[in-house]
């Protein structure tokens, strides 16, 4: 009942805190080549010209059951990324990216470093013990992104007014796609439907 | 060598390398049969532990005894780093570049019968390969001292 109330009122807390600012809240609908919801995809805006400042928080990649979890990340720029391996047993996490080469081995009950993620690209993780583990980070110079869930929704909260670059991304596209424009107005609650036309990824299975 | 002379440098340094040589004679030799093979030469070189690692990873993911700890395993890497490993251990001329034992097995909740089962299909491996009980045994002994960073339950 008491962790209930504080449940709530912690909700409450944050909802005046989002209105009480001049950001705003952008929401994407990402669908495929065939109007399928389209889980995992990535959407971010930027502006080049603003100082968006490093809100760069640890993030995490797990390994369970010889599986990344998640298998799709975004982080800003400079990011560190935790590898927590709950596994427990040894993996040996690598990326040949360019963005990001690292080879980091995880042993059974001894926590690795963080890898910091420094440039933006997209990075390609795998292990070398486990050859059916892969993971993608997307590495963006913002920290406005948004992951879509099953429903083929990405939100992104806390924008500032201005106009920024629109882009979208998922592991079945090369590159981050360029969707144009968007002109973000205070407060504004804004929604648009994206299409991003994929090709099927193999091992891709939790996005 | 004349006695006391060897506080000189030139003679220091020789009867240092004359060490070195005897020590690594004596070293290789720990590995070797009467005949002056090593164990490793004894079960037909490179080709063989090639071999014998193979088939004993083929058959591990196989058996349902021992499958378990082998599901998602790159197993082209572990023949190479096995066929290292068990080179090194005969005493051929290989390093080996992978983990310890005890990494390598970490977690992995290994019990006795696992390892029993892994040790018999090594053997038959053996005996199909046409190796005598000398060199069987040999190898198992060779092996054998893994098991205290192998099983773990």
């Amino acid at each position: 009942m008491n962790a209930m109330f504080l449940r709530i009122a912690a909700f409450c807390a944050l909802g005046l805190f989002a209105t009480t600012g001049a950001a705003a809240e952008f929401t994407a609908t990402i669908t495929d080549g065939t109007g399928q919801p389209l889980r995992g995809a990535i959407v971010y805006v930027s502006d080049a010209n603003a100082a968006s400042g490093n809100k760069a928080k640890a993030a995490k990649l797990d390994q369970v059951d010889k599986t990344f979890v998640p298998q799709v990340s975004v982080v800003q720029t400079g990011t560190p990324i935790e590898f927590p391996n709950s596994d427990n047993i040894r993996h040996q996490v690598y990326s040949f990216s360019p963005a990001k080469v690292f080879t980091l081995k995880l042993y059974s009950g001894r926590p690795a470093e963080p890898v910091v993620f420094d440039k933006p690209g997209v990075v390609v993780l795998g292990c070398n013990i486990h050859d059916t583990m892969i993971a993608w980070v997307l590495v963006v110079d913002t920290p406005w992104f948004g992951k879509a869930d099953a429903q083929g929704h990405a939100v992104i909260k806390g924008i500032p007014a201005g106009t920024y670059e629109l882009s979208a991304w998922h592991p079945g596209v090369m590159l981050p796609v360029s969707a144009g424009q968007i002109e973000i107005k205070p407060q504004e609650t804004l929604s648009r439907a994206m299409k991003l036309a994929v090709t099927p990824v193999p091992g891709l299975t939790s996005p | 060598m004349r006695t006391g002379s060897w506080l000189t440098n030139r003679d220091s340094a020789r009867t240092c390398a004359a060490l070195a040589l005897w020590s690594l004679l004596a070293f290789a030799t720990a590995y070797a049969g009467p005949e002056g093979k090593s164990l490793y030469e004894r079960v037909g070189g490179q080709a063989a532990v090639t071999a014998i690692a193979g088939e004993l990873v083929d058959q591990a993911t196989a058996d349902p005894r021992t499958a378990r700890s082998w599901q998602k395993v790159e197993l082209q890497r572990v023949k190479v780093l096995l066929t290292e490993y068990l080179c090194f251990t005969t005493g051929g001329p290989c390093t080996y570049s992978g983990d310890t034992m005890k990494d390598v097995h970490a977690g992995l909740k290994i019990n006795e019968a696992e390892m029993n089962a892994m040790v018999e299909m090594l053997r038959q491996i053996m005996v199909r390969r046409g190796l005598a009980l000398r060199e069987r045994n040999e190898m198992l002994a060779v092996l054998a001292p893994t098991k205290r960073d192998v099983v773990t339950q």
